[in-house]
């Protein structure tokens, strides 16, 4: 492999050089800073997939909300991996490696830092109003744009981080992960719901 | 010089070649036949690498990872592809001895 082709590799699936070992701390990691700068940025990562400007709330909640989308994912890669896969897989490698796959999100939450909730009706119409001039539409739109790449590459890994720690591939691979991500993606926002709702400010 | 690499199947018709001539070196004796290639010689040349290191590194993969410089699961991974390899030519051979009348 030449050093491009290892440099597009560490990008797109790092796990190729990554044992969960090592992708669990630096994940966590990952997860850590990505919950200061939701704290900072009131972008609540409310579910698997999910980034949203939102109101205030403790540092802990912004925390908490990462390792609920982080160990849903985790826990129906493991199981369904588990199920469908005939390597013997680690626990390490399936849960450890979705957490770094979630770097990605420090960027969308940074990226979300930008964007005016009050745009919101002004981008549904695609004209600037009082409150949301045409700078501030300009940057939503662009923000938005932003998020796409931001969003495939995200799932990307996740999907790499599934492919190599339970050896899937194909269609058996895509269908699984993909069973894997809904279930976690409704999981995720029950939890976070249920759990953490009421810590959230109004 | 590097020996030719030896071919497992047959460019015409894919299906498994065997060894029908052998020659020594030193004294040019030859040997005519049929003999069957197995397994480990059927498979690529990267496969046999990665059994030789397998044998090598005492069937570690995670010595075996650290010496390819790729993560645990990447080996495993490889190595689980190898396992289907080896099955799928025991069944391959199987089946030609079955064909030929053989049963070796």
């Amino acid at each position: 492999m030449g050093a491009d082709g290892r440099s597009v590799t560490w990008l797109l699936n790092p796990f190729h050089f990554l044992s969960g070992e090592r992708a669990l701390p630096l994940g966590l990691v990952f997860i850590g800073l990505t919950a200061v700068a939701s704290w900072l940025t009131r972008a609540h990562v409310d579910g698997v997939l999910d980034v949203h400007r939102g109101p205030s709330a403790p540092l802990w909640v912004f925390a908490a909300e990462g390792l609920v989308d982080w160990l849903c994912l985790g826990a129906f890669a493991s199981l369904i991996g588990g199920l469908v896969s005939r390597s013997r897989l680690r626990l390490v490698d399936t849960v450890g490696m979705q957490a770094l796959a979630r770097a990605p999100q420090l960027l969308a939450v940074g990226l979300v830092a930008f964007v005016d909730p009050k745009c919101r009706p002004a981008l549904a119409h695609l004209r600037p109003t009082a409150e949301c001039g045409t700078l501030k539409l300009g940057l939503f739109v662009l923000v938005l744009a932003l998020m796409v790449p931001l969003l495939v590459w995200t799932v990307a890994l996740m999907y790499r981080a599934f492919a190599v720690a339970c050896n899937l591939s194909g269609g058996r691979g895509a269908a699984s992960f993909i069973a894997s991500l809904i279930l976690a993606e409704i999981l995720s926002k029950v939890l976070i719901v249920v759990l953490l709702r009421p810590f959230i400010g109004p | 010089m590097a020996e030719n690499k030896l071919p497992t199947a047959c460019p015409s018709c894919r299906s498994a070649l065997v060894v029908t001539r052998l020659r020594c070196r030193t004294c040019a004796s030859a040997v005519e036949g049929e003999f069957g290639l197995g397994v480990l010689a059927r498979l690529e040349d990267e496969e046999q690498a990665l059994v030789l290191r397998l044998v090598k590194s005492s069937g570690s993969l995670k010595d075996l990872a650290a010496e390819y410089g790729v993560s645990y699961p990447t080996i495993r991974n490889r190595v689980d592809a190898l396992i289907d390899r080896v099955k799928q030519i025991e069944k391959e051979l199987a089946r030609a001895a079955k064909e030929s009348g053989h049963g070796r």
